[in-house]
């Protein structure tokens, strides 16, 4: 189920099987021998961390490309292009204005250049405007999301934790267990903060 | 991208620009100094109304002197780009239709700059919510891996010290397992 793979994937890295990171996690971390160092933890959160923003990253992207094949850019171009002008097809029957029509040609040739270059540059644009739209469309589906997770966890820990305290646990273990794992630093925004 | 310098090649000159070297004025940024809608000045070469003269602005909005120029945070996008002047040979027109086209020529500019700070804008906003999220996928797994290793596992040692209210306390932590979030397993499947 796929609501239980985010439980699994820590209960195998905890026994050390799960290959996922290509790094081999320390075999002897057995679940009833963990310690909760705060350095472990840190370590443990980077490494899990890099790997969630490499999955970001590809999922972006991959969002990003399916946008523009769904959504291709175009330039309108105003006339079709012309093979070659005029001026150079005549050019070698009239040797005396050779010169003046090769400098013609040349300037066209610059004219010809430069509009294909702002073409290009026009074109570039327009996609770098539409991939920026998609990822910033992208980042606040995320957002929102990443922010909606975040309450529930919250939720539900807080519940296990009332539990906890119901059954005799110190609240001031607990809070020494928080500022372990950490989970109480700021950074983390909530759902709410997304309503500007 | 810094166009301080005019860009000369080979086959393409700006005549302009080499013909009159002008100082590219840096801090001309202010939305007002373009804002101003002037009748038809005084003959001039360039249209760049944020550099003319006191004398020349009949204004109807507000003044182009201004005391110090203040920097705004939108100055940023709106750089001068020398290349973006064209150097067409300067066609005769009427003072009316001239008129327009400097009316023209100033709307564009700003509808250009809004477009800039509009643009940048989501540069930024962007930036910050990727950074928000990434803040907020740390505290994911903080929180999950104090869930998992801490809570549940104290949880279950607790449940065994107390077996009359096991039954509760297990279909609890069942239900808190199976309804663990999935978005980070999403993110972990392989």
């Amino acid at each position: 189920m796929e609501q239980s793979n985010l439980y699994l994937h820590k209960f195998y890295t905890q026994l050390g099987h799960y290959p996922l990171h290509g790094i081999g996690v320390h075999p002897s971390k057995l679940p009833a021998l963990h310690s909760h160092k705060p350095e472990q933890i840190d370590e443990l959160v980077a490494v899990e961390l890099q790997h969630l923003k490499t999955h970001y990253a590809d999922e972006e992207q991959r969002y990003v490309d399916q946008m523009l094949i769904e959504n291709p850019i175009v330039v309108e171009r105003r006339a079709p292009p012309t093979t070659k002008p005029q001026a150079t097809q005549v050019h070698p029957m009239q040797t005396k204005t050779q010169s003046q029509t090769s400098t013609g040609g040349n300037s066209r040739d610059a004219q010809r250049q430069r509009a294909e270059s702002c073409r290009k540059s026009r074109y570039n644009n327009k996609i770098k405007k539409a991939k920026l739209r998609f990822r910033h469309k992208f980042v606040c589906s995320q957002l929102t999301e990443s922010a909606g997770a975040l309450d529930y966890m919250r939720d539900v820990i807080a519940q296990a934790e009332a539990q906890l305290m119901a059954r005799g646990f110190s609240r001031v273990a607990l809070e020494r267990m928080r500022q372990n794992f950490g989970v109480d630093r700021c950074g983390a925004a909530l759902a709410t903060n997304m309503d500007h | 991208m810094d166009n301080s310098a005019p860009i000369t090649t080979p086959d393409y000159a700006h005549k302009k620009f080499s013909a009159l070297k002008r100082k590219r004025s840096q801090d001309e940024e202010t939305d007002d100094d373009v804002v101003f809608i002037m009748e038809l000045p005084a003959k001039r070469r360039f249209f760049r109304p944020w550099l003319d003269e006191p004398r020349a602005t009949i204004t109807s909005a507000t003044a182009v002197e201004q005391p110090p120029r203040r920097p705004s945070p939108n100055t940023v996008a709106t750089t001068y780009h020398a290349n973006m002047v064209r150097s067409h040979t300067p066609r005769l027109r009427s003072p009316k239709a001239q008129q327009r086209r400097d009316r023209n020529t100033l709307a564009c500019l700003l509808s250009r700059r809004a477009r800039q700070a509009k643009q940048l804008a989501m540069e930024q906003q962007y930036e910050q919510y990727r950074q928000q999220h990434e803040a907020n996928l740390e505290q994911q797994v903080r929180l999950s891996l104090y869930y998992v290793r801490f809570l549940q596992q104290t949880m279950a040692a607790t449940r065994t010290a107390l077996p009359d209210s096991s039954q509760q306390s297990l279909q609890h932590g069942q239900h808190m397992h199976q309804a663990w979030p999935q978005q980070q397993a999403t993110a972990t499947k392989r």
